[in-house]
Parts: structure tokens; sequence; C-alpha cells
């Protein structure tokens, strides 16, 4: 065990224990969770780390993965920036928090909003979204009032597909107001050049604005 | 267990993760691991950043040199919460290095902290004793808020501060007699 009660002249005395001791209860750092938004830019970072030094082991520049950290980190960073730099007129905060289901109902995963001084950060996390072949993706899009096959109402947020191991862990940046556009759906696109949503929705969730 | 020197085997049991978990960029490894050490970082960075917002950036920055330079960590005796500490204070001294601002007299930007100074407060001789704090040399402040706020042993605080574990401990010591002597004075109205 460290011997931290000892020094050179021997065992420290019950005097400074008591002091030191003392000292940390008065210095105690609170309980504090870190900003979610924060917690969204790790592990975005993470993730695109992840993806930067995914395949065979070989050697990665250690300059190669602190560049994609730091992008991926400090972009957020850069919105974060961003806010304050309106003289801080606003402040990321938690916009809204849901669960993905898929046609019969179940949980099947997670999705988050972040509202930041560019619109929201928007983080996706599901495990059971199947990898789809080659050339197609999954599109993540609001969706409105009366949205329909010949009366569309929905804005895309952007495409992804998950991971080699089948995980999905996506950070986008989206515009859109949920408070207009307050149903969130992702469907399975056929890669076809067709901007119009795909006839398979894998997963949805209904915002509810914190 | 004495918190002011937790000792490797309490960093151990506190970190779920492996080093495994975190070279491999396992992205809840990651967050537990920055969830675990976000209170005792932000409670050293809001201490030494050199306006208040910046606590987060210079965390965050630190979280992403951590990430960067994990596959070249190797486990010492001062273990990976000091490693990360040192980066954290290596990343405010260079924002301190680069941040204009107008110094007030008096006006401390460590000592806003208003989590712990609430508490004090209500206890006349602990807001006694972080008034003689403050008055300590800031290479003092520093070693004696890494063992106690930080959480670290002697190896850990002298990896950071470039000195071997005995010299922490024989500084320690003299950064406790002065800190008594103070805590004296300012009981005495000085």
């Amino acid at each position: 065990m460290e011997s931290d009660d000892f020094d050179m002249d021997g065992p420290l005395d019950a005097e400074d224990r008591a002091l030191l001791d003392r000292l940390a209860e008065v210095l105690a750092p609170e309980a504090v969770e870190p900003p979610l938004d924060r917690v969204t830019q790790l592990r975005a970072s993470v993730t695109a780390t992840r993806r930067a030094t995914a395949g065979p082991r070989r050697s990665i520049s250690r300059w190669t993965v602190a560049a994609v950290a730091a992008v991926a980190l400090l972009g957020g960073l850069a919105v974060g920036l961003a806010v304050r730099s309106g003289q801080g007129s606003a402040t990321d905060q938690l916009e809204f928090e849901e669960t993905l289901r898929d046609p019969q109902g179940d949980a099947t995963g997670t999705v988050t909003g972040v509202k930041t001084g560019i619109g929201r950060v928007v983080h996706i996390r599901t495990d059971e979204l199947p990898i789809l072949p080659i050339g197609e993706y999954y599109e993540v899009w609001f969706v409105g009032p009366g949205d329909g096959p010949t009366t569309p109402n929905r804005i895309s947020a952007g495409t992804f597909h998950p991971d080699a191991d089948g995980l999905t862990d996506v950070t986008l940046a989206a515009a859109v107001d949920p408070a207009l556009y307050p149903v969130l759906a992702i469907t399975a696109e056929p890669g076809d050049g067709d901007p119009s949503p795909g006839p398979v929705e894998v997963l949805r969730t209904t915002i509810t604005l914190e | 267990m004495d918190r002011a020197s937790p000792g490797r085997n309490d960093e151990a049991e506190r970190i779920g993760p492996s080093l495994g978990d975190l070279r491999s960029f396992d992205v809840e490894a990651w967050e537990r691991f920055y969830r675990d050490l976000y209170p005792r970082l932000a409670a050293f960075a809001r201490a030494r950043v050199p306006a208040p917002h910046l606590v987060d950036d210079a965390i965050s920055e630190a979280m992403s040199r951590a990430m960067a330079g994990i596959e070249g960590f190797s486990p010492r005796d001062a273990g990976i919460d000091a490693w990360v500490f040192g980066i954290l204070r290596n990343v405010i001294r260079e924002m301190t290095r680069t941040f204009v601002a107008t110094p007030v007299e008096g006006d401390r930007v460590p000592r806003q902290d208003p989590g712990p100074l609430t508490r004090v407060l209500e206890a006349e001789e602990g807001h006694h004793l972080v008034v003689a704090f403050n008055r300590l040399e800031e290479r003092e402040r520093e070693l004696l808020e890494l063992r106690t706020v930080a959480g670290l042993d002697s190896a850990g605080v002298g990896e950071i501060l470039g000195m071997s574990a005995g010299a922490v401990r024989m500084a320690q010591r003299r950064a406790l007699h002065r800190l008594r002597t103070l805590f004296a004075e300012v009981q005495g109205g000085i």
C-alpha cells in the first residue's frame, strides 16, 4: 500500500493527518454531472476515433487519432464557443430525450436532442438496426402533421449506417424545429438517388419537448 | 478510507472500464471514465482557469488529449487518474497564457465554487481554513489540491509536478505546517 502516511523522517504526525483530512472535507468536490452536450460530444469523439482506427491492427499515427478526436470533440466545442460568442444569449440545453420503437412497438433505441446555437445536436443510439447492403443506408426524418405518400411533410436530418459490429451511435446536426415536426422517423433507403423517403420505416418516436 | 490518499487500489476499484476498453474506444467505457473523473476535474479546473466559463472547455480538451494519447499510456505507479490530471494541468496553463483578462484585486476565481463554500460558510472553522488555504503559495495550494481534491497519492502528485514521491511528502509536510500557521492567524483575526 502506498505509504503516504510516511515521509523520509517517519510517519505523518496525527496533527498533519487531521489537517489534511479536514482540508479534504472543506475542498471536497461537488457530486456534479458533466453537461449533457459535453457527454454527447465525448461519445461522438470516441465513436469517430474508433472508426478511424478500425480494421487490422496497424500502427496508427498518434497525430491521426488526435486529429480525429479533436475534430469530433472540438467541433462540438466550436458550437459551444459560437453560442458563447453570442454574448451569452443562449446555452446548450436538453431539448428532448425519447425511446425509438420499431413497427411492433418494441423499444429498440434512444434519441436525444440538445439545443445549440446552430439548431440542435441529435444523438441516436441503437443496437437493433441490421447492417444494410452496400449502397443502402438509413435516413433520419423530422415528420410534420399530415405527412403521407402523396402529401409529404418531412425534412431529412441526415443519413447513416451501423458500424461493422451492428452498433449505431450517431450524432447529427439538425436545424429542423421539432415543435413543427414532432415525429422522428428512420427509414431504410435503397440508395437510388431518389430524395423521397423509402417505403420501409424501421424506427419512430414522437418528440415531447423538455 | 482516507480520501486524501486513495492509492491505486481505490482507483482500480473505482474505474469499471479497463485500460483495454479505453484503448479500444469503447463508448460506454469512455463515458463512465469521464463521469467518474468529472467532479474532481471540475473542482481542480475551477480553481485555476482564467474565467469560470472555461472549466468545461478545459476538461473537454483534456479528455480529447487523453483519447489521443491512450495508446501510448503505460500504467505506472501514478495511475491513469494522475495522468489525466497532468494533462488538464497543462491545458489550463496553456489556456492561462493565451487568455487576456482584467485582473481584479482580491477577485480570485478559484474560490467562486459555490458548492464547497456554501457548506463551509455554515461552519466558521471551515471557512477560516479555506481563507488560510488561499493564502498559501500557488505551488503549495496546487500540491495540496492534487492530494485532496484530485485524490492522488504522492506518486501521482509527483508525476504531475516533476517530483519524487518522497519530495512530495516533504513538500506536503512543509505546506501543512505553513497552513497551520496561516490558519491560526486567520482565526486570530489577522
